[in-house]
């Protein structure tokens, strides 16, 4: 696998260009700009959630991620609060080289960093992705995750999905 | 004033839901009755400026939780949205913001440079996480993404718990490759 490329990660406030930029990108998935409309505002006020807007070295634009730390999975991980990946995508109107992979990398670093600094986090990184999206599981699986449980059946949205986990922690720390 | 991550984590509620509209009413009556108490000189609670600054400052957190707590329950299915419930823990929350501003501004100008009031720096922390949700107020709805409305208990807990177990940390000697992260991630390394 190519090395990820290095990318340029800035925060993104709910009120700015950078968040009115992404949802505005003309997304293939319906479901990808239903969740960053609905989903992450709510994720952002309502808990921990937050959106980095990534730019490749000449400053383009090249997609954004979602973080937060929720207890949506606190059944797994005996009611601790966990960290979670919402939500990310690459641009669409860009040929992507990668840049997922860099995306889903910086954000395992932000997870390993909330639980080093928050010990009473569970250490294990959650995400779930519908099955159709094979794309994203080569993705999440390539960078590290494994699935932990699925496909669960999704009646609201008539599909069914699992549920990918990486354990964060660094070994012998 | 800055909270950390970790710091907003640790502040997660502990208080009792608050979800009927009727609730929320009676809980924003209470505070304001509290309040208007405290800016009256009643009883022993807010005898002193800093004292006042306390109670304010215990206000807005307490009101910042049960907002939050709200949103949540929308959020996961928990409760179903109503106007009505919004519309209340909005105005709520902009009259409590507009009154702790107040008496913010009103310490700080009362403070002289051998004398600080204790209690106004807590009550710009409760202010930093009350005055967020007001600016660009999100109206909650259910979750589009599963992991919030399905959260339940599956049948197959028990394969969960020992996939969850073979996961295998970052490798020794790991760091983040982002300059910032890096950063942050040595200072947490010295702690």
């Amino acid at each position: 696998m190519p090395p990820a490329i290095s990318l340029i990660a800035s925060r993104v406030d709910l009120g700015g260009d950078d968040f009115k930029l992404i949802v505005n990108w003309p997304y293939n998935d319906s479901f990808v700009a239903r969740v960053l409309k609905s989903d992450i505002p709510q994720r952002v006020k309502f808990g921990n959630g937050r959106i980095w807007l990534f730019k490749d070295p000449m400053g383009q634009p090249v997609g954004f991620g979602t973080f937060d730390v929720c207890e949506d999975y606190g059944h797994h991980t005996h009611g601790k609060p966990h960290p979670y990946i919402p939500l990310l995508a690459v641009n669409p109107t860009i040929k992507s080289l990668g840049y997922g992979t860099s995306i889903v990398e910086y954000l395992v670093a932000e997870a390993a960093l909330t639980v080093k600094e928050l010990r009473s986090c569970s250490d294990v990184l959650f995400l779930d992705v519908y099955t159709n999206n094979t794309r994203a599981i080569a993705l999440y699986t390539r960078t590290g995750f494994q699935q932990l449980e699925g496909p669960i059946n999704d009646p609201d949205e008539g599909a069914q999905y699992i549920i990918m986990g990486r354990r964060v922690s660094v070994a012998n720390e | 004033m800055f909270v950390t991550l970790a710091q907003s984590v640790l502040m997660m509620d502990t208080t009792k839901p608050i979800r009927k509209v009727e609730d929320i009413l009676d809980f924003t009556a209470s505070l304001n009755l509290q309040l208007d108490r405290c800016d009256n000189g009643e009883g022993m609670e807010c005898s002193s400026m800093d004292a006042s600054l306390e109670r304010y400052a215990n206000c807005c957190c307490e009101m910042t939780q049960q907002v939050k707590r709200w949103g949540r329950d929308v959020f996961a299915g928990r409760i179903p949205y109503e106007q009505a419930a919004d519309d209340a823990w909005f105005h709520a929350s902009v009259t409590l913001n507009n009154r702790a501003v107040e008496l913010h501004d009103r310490a700080q100008g009362m403070e002289i440079p051998c004398y600080d009031f204790s209690g106004l720096n807590k009550l710009r922390a409760a202010l930093y996480g009350l005055y967020p949700l007001l600016d660009g107020w999100v109206s909650p709805r259910r979750s589009v993404g599963p992991s919030a409305r399905q959260a339940t208990k599956s049948a197959g807990m028990e394969t969960v718990q020992k996939r969850i177990t073979e996961l295998r940390p970052l490798p020794k000697g790991w760091v983040p490759a982002d300059v910032r992260q890096l950063s942050v991630f040595r200072k947490a390394s010295k702690t």
